[in-house]
Order: C-alpha cells, then sequence, then structure tokens
C-alpha cells in the first residue's frame, strides 16, 4: 500500500486530506510541522509527502529544503498545500524543493487525480 | 455531526482564544513580531481550515483580519488601541457563529451581513478593498458543490456505446428528442474497492438511479480464482444509459462523483447500429425504394417500406439495426433527412456514416472517440511541465541531488502509466549523468523531449499547445531570473538561520538531535470529558466498594470467628486501598485544568470595563498554573465574573478619587490562587476603597435584615458579612455592570454548591479582599461520621475546623447561650439534637464531643454524642420529598450497607 505523510497544523485540514487519501486507498500518517515531519519521515518509508505551508517551529518551506538534504528523504516527492494562489508563491516552494503546488482547500477531484499521478498509483 | 465539523470547531474555538490572547499582550507589546506571528498563525490557520465548509462569512471575516495582520507584521501599520478593540469584536463574532455552528451546523441568517459589514471595517484599517476576498469565499463554495466540471454542451461518445442494446438506444432518443429538459446520459461508474465499507450499494445505486434504462456490469480486473477472490471488495463497474435532466442525474450521483463519469450526449449520436451485415437482395432493394420516398419528403411511404423489413428481420443483423432507427426517427416528431439518409445509406454499405462525419476520411472516426481516461494526462502533462520549470530554476548545489531524484521519481511514475517501462532505463542514465555533473540541465532537456512526444501523440490536444510551451519556456526563463534574486537573499537567511544556532536536519544524527530537544513538550490527547466523568464514576464506586472490607474483617473475626481471615482481609484492604487511592488521585490528575483557564478572560473583561467606567485598572494574575478539578474550575468562572465587576464597579475608584485619597492613580486589582492541601484558595483582591460596615449597617436595617438590637452590638466585621445576605446591594442605583437584584449571596451560594466557602475582608479606605476556598474535587468527599441520638450523620470535613474533647464542667453560661473558652477564645455552643430538631434528651456526660465549625467567619461550637471514623463517599444528591430539606447536602452508601445521611452545616446553622 503506498504510504503518505501529510503535514499541516490544522487538525481540520488534516482529516480533510486523510480522508480523501484513505479514499483512495494509501496508508497516511500525519504530522503538524515540519520538525515532527522529519521525524516521522525518517521513521517510515513514504511515497508522498502533502505539505502546508504556514506551520509553527518549521514552516513547509524550511521543512523541504531540510529533506531534499537528507539522503534517506530527499527523492521523496512533495506538494505544497497552501491558501497563497500568488505565482510568487509558487516559485518559492519550488525553488526551496517541492515537486508540485495546489492552493487549499483544494477541490477533491483534483487533489485526487494529482496525488495518484505523483504517488505512481497504478489504477489512475 | 461531521467529524470534521466538530474538529474544525474545536480547533477554532482553540486559535480564537490564542488569537484574543495576542491581541490582548499585544497592546502591551505593540512590537513582538513573535506575538504577531502566533496571532498570524491562527487566524490563518482558521481561515485555511474555514474554507472546506460552506461558511463564506466566516472565512470572509477572518481572511480580512488574516490581510490585516499581513501588513501589520510586516511593520506597514501598527495597530492602536481602538483597531484591538475592532479586532476583539470580530473574534467575539467568530466566536458567536461557531457556537452557531455547534447547535445548528450553519451560520445565522444575518451572518452574510453582519460578516461584509465587519471584514469592511477590518480592511478600512489598512485601505484595501473586498473586492478579493469575495472572489476567494466565491471559489471556496464551489469546492463544496463540487459539481461535476463539464461544460455545458455535450460530450464526445464513448466507444462502448455500441454494446448498448439498440432497442434501449431507439427509446432513449425517442425521449430525449421529444422532451425538452431530457437528455441523453451515460454514465460510467466506477464504485470504490472499499465502497461497502461507506455503507455504499452500488447495485442498488445503479437500479434506483433516475431514468434509468439500460445498463451493464463488468469486471473492474480479473477476478482469478475463486479461493483468492475477495467478497468485500467491490470487483467489478457499471456503465449506465439514462434519460432524464442532467441536474437531476448530477444529484443523484452527488455523494459519489468521484467515482463516476458523466457524458451528456446528444440524440444524434445515439444512432450506432451495429450488427452482422446481409448481403440479403432484399435490403439492396428497399435502400433505392427508400431513397426515392426520402427524396419526396414520403415518410409515410418510408415507414410503410420500413416495418416489415424490420419486424421480420434477425435482430442481430446490421440492417435490421438501421431499420430500427429510420423506423425510430420515422415515429418522433422531428424529422432530419440527412440522418434518414445516412441510415438507409448504411443498409446499403454495411456500415453507419453519420452525416457530420461523412465528409471526413471514415477511417478518423474511430479515432475521435475519446476516453476519459485523456482528462487524466491533461493532469499528467501539467505535472511535468511543472516538473520542467523546477529544472529550469536555479539550484544551489545542496539541493541539487534532492531535486534531480524527487523529479526522477515522479517522471518514472508517470512514465509507467503513460507507456510502461519503454522510457524509464533512459531515464535512469540521465539522471545519473546530473548527479554525475551536478546539472539539470541533461534532466531538462530529456523531459522536454518526452513532453513535446507525448502532446504530439495526444489527439485532443490542438496543435496550438506546441506555442503555448514555448511561451511557458520563456516566461520560465523570466521568472528563473527573478527567483536568482531571490535565491540569494535565501540563502542568506539561511546562513543567519545558522549562526543563531536554528538548525535542523542535514543528516539523520542531527534531526534526532533536534528532535530530542522537542521531546519534553507535553503531548496531550483530547478525550471526550463524558467518559473521563464516567471514568470518575466508577472509580468512586470502587472506593465506596473498598469500604465494605473492613467490615466484612469485623463480621469475619466476630461472627465467624476466623481471626485468621480477618487478618488477611484486612491486609488485603490495605492493598486495594493504596491502590484505588493512587487509581483516584491519577483519574483526578485527568481531570485537573490550571485556574488560568478561568483567569484568562479576565484581561479582556477588565480592559473593556475600565474603559467602559473610565478607571485606570491593572489586572494582576498569580498563580495562575494552581489545578482544580474542571467541575469545580468551571463551577468557579461565574461567582468570579460577578466579584470582578463588583470589584471594579464598586470597589476601584477613578483615577480623580484615587489622586484626592493620596493614592497611585492606577487601581490595581489581584486574582490570586494558591493551591493548599486538598483545596485551592482564590483571593480577588483591589486597592480600592473598601467596604463601609457603617452603610452596611445602615442598609441592612433598612431592608430588615438586621434588628435595632443587631444594629448597635454588630462589629464592623460581622457587618462587612452582611454583603453576603440576600437582597441586600450598596450601591443606591445598581449599574448595568454588576447587575440589578443579585449580588453576594448568589456568589456565596455558587461557591457553596461547589462545596466552597467565601469570606471577606475589608478595610475602609484601603481595599477589599474576598477569598474563595474550593475543594480540589467535587467528586469523592470526605466526611466525617459523627452520633447523635443512636444515629449516625456525615458531616463534611471541610467544614469542621477542629474537634475537641471537653468536661461539661468547663461549659460556661451566658443568658440561655452555653459558650466554651478554647484557647482563650470564646466559642458559642449549639446542640446538634436542638438544630436537628430531636425531642430527646442526651445522657448526661461528664465529657462532651464538640465539633468546631466556622460559619460566616465565625466559629461555633456543635455539641454530639460522638465522633466516628472519616470515610471517602461519592456524595449522591437527594430526591424526592427528602430532596426539599436543604439540611441535608446528600447521602451516600456505606461499606456494610447502611445509608448515610451528610448534613449541611451551614443550612443547619442558618436556621438556628
Amino acid at each position: 500500500m503506498k504510504k503518505i505523510l501529510i503535514v499541516d497544523d490544522a487538525m481540520t485540514v488534516r482529516m480533510y486530506h486523510r480522508q480523501l487519501m484513505e479514499s483512495m486507498g494509501f496508508e497516511v500518517t500525519e504530522a503538524e510541522n515540519g520538525i515532527e515531519a522529519l521525524e516521522k519521515g525518517m521513521s517510515d518509508t513514504f511515497d508522498l509527502f502533502l505539505v502546508d505551508v504556514n506551520m509553527p517551529k518549521m514552516d513547509g518551506y524550511r521543512f523541504v529544503e531540510e529533506m531534499r538534504q537528507i539522503p534517506e528523504l530527499q527523492s521523496i516527492p512533495v506538494v505544497m498545500v497552501s491558501t497563497e494562489e500568488e505565482e510568487s508563491d509558487k516559485e518559492k516552494a519550488y525553488l526551496a524543493g517541492a515537486n508540485f503546488y495546489l492552493v487549499k482547500p483544494a477541490k477533491p477531484d483534483e487533489l485526487k487525480d494529482y496525488v495518484a499521478l505523483l504517488i505512481g498509483d497504478e489504477v489512475a | 455531526m461531521d467529524p470534521m465539523l466538530e474538529s474544525f470547531i474545536q480547533e477554532s474555538r482553540d486559535n480564537l482564544e490564542a488569537a484574543a490572547k495576542c491581541f490582548l499582550d499585544l497592546e502591551n507589546k505593540p512590537d513582538d513580531q513573535e506575538l504577531l506571528n502566533d496571532l498570524f498563525r491562527s487566524i490563518h490557520t482558521m481561515k485555511g481550515s474555514s474554507g472546506l465548509f460552506d461558511i463564506g462569512a466566516f472565512t470572509r471575516v477572518v481572511h480580512a483580519a488574516e490581510d490585516v495582520l499581513d501588513i501589520v507584521r510586516e511593520g506597514k501599520y501598527s495597530l492602536t488601541s481602538d483597531d484591538i478593540d475592532l479586532f476583539l469584536d470580530s473574534l467575539d463574532l467568530a466566536g458567536a457563529w461557531i457556537d452557531q455552528l455547534e447547535s445548528s451546523e450553519q451560520l445565522p441568517d444575518d451572518a452574510d451581513s453582519v460578516g461584509h459589514e465587519i471584514a469592511e471595517k477590518l480592511r478600512g484599517l489598512i485601505g484595501q478593498e473586498i473586492k478579493k476576498s469575495v472572489v476567494k469565499v466565491e471559489d471556496s463554495k464551489q469546492i463544496n458543490s463540487h459539481a461535476v466540471t463539464k461544460k455545458d454542451d455535450f460530450d464526445d461518445t464513448p466507444d462502448w456505446i455500441t454494446n448498448i442494446d439498440q432497442s434501449q438506444l431507439q427509446k432513449v432518443y425517442k425521449l430525449c428528442v421529444q422532451s425538452d429538459n431530457k437528455i441523453a446520459v451515460i454514465v460510467n461508474y466506477r464504485p470504490d474497492k472499499q465502497c461497502f465499507f461507506n455503507g455504499d450499494d452500488p447495485l442498488l445505486t445503479v437500479l434506483n438511479a433516475v431514468g434509468l434504462h439500460w445498463f451493464s456490469v463488468e469486471k473492474k480486473e480479473d477476478w482469478g480464482e475463486l479461493e483468492s477472490l475477495d467478497p468485500f471488495q467491490c470487483n467489478i463497474n457499471f456503465k449506465l444509459l439514462i434519460a432524464a435532466d442532467i441536474t437531476e442525474v448530477k444529484q443523484y450521483f452527488r455523494y459519489i462523483i468521484e467515482q463516476v463519469d458523466i457524458f451528456r450526449i446528444e440524440p444524434k449520436q445515439l444512432i450506432r447500429p451495429v450488427g452482422e451485415h446481409s448481403t440479403n437482395d432484399t435490403y439492396q432493394l428497399f435502400v433505392s425504394e427508400g431513397l426515392a420516398a426520402l427524396e419526396n419528403n414520403d415518410y409515410e411511404s418510408l415507414k410503410r417500406l420500413v416495418m416489415p423489413l424490420h419486424e421480420i428481420g434477425n435482430a442481430t443483423l446490421f440492417q435490421t439495426a438501421c431499420l430500427g432507427w429510420i423506423r425510430t426517427l420515422l415515429e418522433s416528431d422531428v424529422q432530419d433527412d440527412s440522418l434518414l439518409k445516412s441510415l438507409i445509406d448504411a443498409v446499403r454499405q454495411g456500415e453507419y456514416l453519420s452525416p457530420s462525419l461523412t465528409l471526413d476520411k471514415p477511417s478518423e472516426q474511430s479515432k475521435t472517440m475519446i476516453e476519459p481516461s485523456n482528462k487524466l494526462s491533461a493532469s499528467s502533462i501539467n505535472i511535468l511541465k511543472t516538473q520542467l520549470k523546477i529544472l529550469e530554476m536555479p539550484c544551489p548545489s545542496s539541493l541539487l541531488v534532492g531535486r534531480v531524484l524527487s523529479t526522477q521519481k515522479i517522471m518514472q511514475r508517470l512514465f509507467k502509466t503513460i507507456d510502461g517501462d519503454k522510457k524509464l532505463a533512459d531515464l535512469d542514465s540521465v539522471s545519473k549523468q546530473c548527479l554525475a555533473t551536478s546539472k539539470c540541465d541533461k534532466l531538462h532537456d530529456f523531459l522536454a523531449e518526452c513532453l513535446e512526444q507525448y502532446e504530439n501523440n495526444n489527439p485532443s490536444e490542438p496543435s496550438q499547445k506546441q506555442n503555448d510551451i514555448s511561451i511557458s519556456k520563456d516566461q520560465a526563463k523570466v521568472t528563473a531570473v527573478k527567483a536568482e534574486g531571490k535565491l540569494i537573499e535565501r540563502t542568506q537567511d539561511l546562513k543567519s538561520g545558522e549562526r543563531s544556532g536554528i538548525k535542523y536536519g542535514r543528516r539523520a544524527g542531527d534531526i534526532v538531535d533536534e528532535v530530542d530537544n522537542t521531546k519534553h513538550q507535553i503531548k496531550t490527547l483530547r478525550v471526550d470529558q463524558e467518559r473521563i466523568d464516567s471514568l470518575m464514576d466508577l472509580m468512586g464506586e470502587l472506593v465506596v466498594a473498598k469500604n465494605a472490607m473492613p467490615y466484612l474483617a469485623k463480621r469475619a473475626q466476630e461472627e465467624f470467628g476466623v481471626r485468621e481471615l480477618a487478618k488477611e482481609i484486612q491486609s488485603q484492604y490495605a492493598v486495594i486501598n493504596r491502590l484505588s487511592e493512587e487509581l483516584q488521585s491519577t483519574v483526578m490528575g485527568i481531570r485537573m485544568v490550571p485556574v488560568s483557564s478561568v483567569f484568562q478572560r479576565f484581561p479582556r473583561l477588565v480592559r473593556d470595563l475600565s474603559k467602559r467606567l473610565e478607571k485606570n485598572i491593572q489586572l494582576v494574575l498569580e498563580g495562575e498554573e494552581t489545578e482544580a478539578d474542571k467541575n469545580v474550575i468551571e463551577s468557579l468562572a461565574d461567582p468570579l465574573i460577578h466579584m470582578v465587576r463588583n470589584s471594579l464597579d464598586h470597589g476601584l475608584e477613578t483615577p480623580q478619587e484615587r489622586i484626592a485619597a493620596g493614592k497611585n492613580e492606577q487601581g490595581r486589582l489581584t486574582l490570586k490562587a494558591t493551591p493548599m492541601d486538598d483545596q485551592v484558595l482564590i483571593e480577588i483582591i483591589d486597592d480600592g476603597k473598601g467596604i463601609d460596615p457603617n452603610i452596611i449597617k445602615q442598609k441592612a436595617y433598612e431592608k430588615g435584615i438586621i434588628s435595632e438590637i443587631q444594629l448597635d452590638e454588630i462589629s464592623d466585621q460581622a457587618a462587612v458579612n452582611l454583603i453576603f445576605a440576600a437582597g441586600l446591594s450598596s450601591k443606591e442605583s445598581a449599574s448595568d455592570l454588576s447587575g440589578r437584584g443579585v449580588g453576594m449571596d448568589v456568589v456565596r451560594s455558587a461557591v457553596e454548591d461547589a462545596g466552597g466557602q467565601v469570606s471577606v475582608t475589608s478595610v475602609l479606605g484601603k481595599g477589599t479582599r474576598v477569598g474563595l476556598t474550593l475543594p480540589l474535587t467535587m467528586a469523592v468527599a470526605r466526611v466525617m461520621m459523627i452520633d447523635v441520638d443512636q444515629q449516625t450523620y456525615g458531616i463534611s470535613m471541610e467544614n469542621i475546623r477542629e474537634t475537641v474533647r471537653v468536661s461539661a464542667d468547663n461549659i460556661t453560661r451566658i443568658k440561655h447561650n452555653e459558650a466554651i473558652v478554647l484557647r482563650d477564645k470564646l466559642i458559642p455552643l449549639l446542640r446538634m439534637r436542638d438544630l436537628l430538631g430531636l425531642q430527646t434528651r442526651a445522657k448526661q456526660q461528664t465529657e462532651l464531643s464538640i465539633l468546631i465549625v466556622e460559619y460566616n467567619g465565625a466559629e461555633i461550637g456543635l455539641i454530639i454524642d460522638n465522633f466516628l471514623e472519616g470515610i471517602d463517599i461519592i456524595q449522591k444528591p437527594l430526591d424526592g420529598v427528602m430532596g426539599a430539606f436543604p439540611i441535608y447536602a446528600g447521602a451516600t452508601l456505606l461499606g456494610d450497607g447502611r445509608v448515610l445521611l451528610i448534613l449541611n452545616v451551614l443550612e443547619l446553622l442558618k436556621c438556628r
């Protein structure tokens, strides 16, 4: 089963993403901020990270920047999810190491579609 | 309620509270960047989460607040005290909405207008227009309705339409042509494999579909061996043919919209005759006659030609199918000559070409049928283009490996879905080259090449796309240049971060160190209060059940004469007693909350009230970390608010008055919590004008609370205590702050209900101190058992100051009252028998047992027959007739099954 790590400080958003991801048959782990995500990321092998930008302790940009330098994590694709829709915010995310950017709250179909492709789900 | 909404409500309350606290702190420290960041994040989180629900007004308000705070955070605007008022009002509004959401799952009706108004006010602070947020809100609404995002015109017909029974297609065609609002819809329903666990019944869904005419069932994938079949997974897909209003269809499938593809089909697209071609001459004869009839618009004779041929024809024949269609067309009201002609031609050729396509090369026809999966490849291309863009961006060497590997992984996954393993080997070698040279360009070029290839092969994308790529490339270059500048900034940021010691990650080992630092944080678990309450109840039962064991031991020894057993029971009791005590304190620990949860609402209250009263008051909170049971803390909230209001309203003076009295201009109100054994002491101390005992005396006399004799005799302290008497309000006109008619007596009864006591001391001109003593917990109480007239009663330990035995000779008589002198203090005595109204006289005892209790700040001695042991009990309130007697606080079961009545000493003394 494909594994996905959801990183977001808002419980509700985590729950929303979890529901969608689980409905697609993925195994979901949650983290509340970048530091926790690094910790959890190291403790298991994930196929995809779904990361919020604005979080306490360590934000999404910083998290991606860090994980891209850790051999165990650096190859894992990252989707950034943020309420900001400016082109400059997307660039900032890509520059930090994200592979894809979705504006929050992402429509269920859109999110599922992209996640299915990025995670390499056969069913897609 | 939807668990997601529930979580949102809970989370928003936390965030609103956190935000309010930040605002208050901000007033004292307007430039605290960390505070601003915390504040921004609380608001931001709410905005993000609220977008998941259909609560546009809420989103609009928090979004406006977020925008303003963003400007403030950048230092471009600083908040004034009035601005903070506005923000606090907005938070109050949002809080009220959250309450409403909890009770009715929707916002109040006026939310839109109210929300708009307040959002506009907020934006007014930074002179921004409201437009932007409106757009966003509409945006978020769309998500909720997640309707099929297909255009209003017709979709292309999927190939599998030819599998559908011809007669059904013809029926649907007729229906759609004849009705204005019906449309042919075909649905590809792919139930989720786990759908049974969601309570879905796919077959039922299909059978109940509105306007269903035909459906087929097919395997999702090969079922394999019977033994390996998982019957709990849905392994089939459905295809449906429907004639209905499209909105109805969407409505019907709205809960499983992600599992269906809905195609709207133009009626004439349904005409797809299929079958075996027959070379029978009859059909050729029909063709020439039919064409002639059509030429003359003689539909009647055409019909006559078709009918017999169609009816006798073999249903599997292609010609029969065509004839069926001709008949259908003729029978429906609208006539389309070109369609009829095509069909007649089809009878001749054995192949049907729809009129619009007859001009094109016939072989192209099948290719223009687009499978729904093409939507997916649009997403794939979007992802790949994004990777291309990423590879074009400047990349610091530290991030290069990660970038190459992650983009490579994505390409791997996508290429696999598009054309299997063909490109994977190439991709692998290209990315190895990149890693070796520390440059992304090779991978970029490879991806660009692949993309071009895919797009050319994709029939759904017009050639214009080609231009799009080149444009986006140019754009990417421009952005890349821009980004380079930013990158320098970012790397500088990072470096300064390292200097200041903030450094996460790099290697796995480093992270672990960092993680360790965060480990000491308390992890919290949210638990429904009911569960803890029931745990508490169970624990209480256990405490009572445990009390039965000493009785058991006693019986073993006395009734059955087994001393050994009695001893063993006793020692076992000691173990259980210890465990249950530990359990009790652990469970109680779970319910303990810091007093700060009540205290934290006061900064706001004091701030607002003092502003309104035009007083300058500093609030000091002490001992906020002191803990007590959640119920106790909650029962404390209202009395505290009342007393704080009293202090602000009546106690503390205006700055002018204070200066005139030679005091510091700023008044001081202290809320202090101190733990004391198994009690908590809460003090409300102000340095205001104090309570004038003479005014209170006068007032109490006027209201008939005290008699004329008492007016002369009463001590100042006793007079001050009169403020707890019902119906006394010292200010002539009750202000709207302290309310009307309800005074300190309400406070007292609330505190006493929670098992606590109130006392007040006041120095005229210097200030007032009100002290509340509350038990740490309300669930398990400790009582002392006493004997009065051969009956056992319980009295709460909290009421008992001490117990003494004195010789009967030591009692002094003052007029009709008895008293004793204890440690040079005269203590009035009362006999419990009299208080309880018992007629029997006690035997003359040489030694009297006396309970010293505190009542209204004074000590009173109660003469009882005998003291017994103290026990832990769970007090159950009395109901029925007994419930009407306030002198009984409740009852409990004793270990031997007897019922123990608990006396409410304070009530008892009141009615003396």
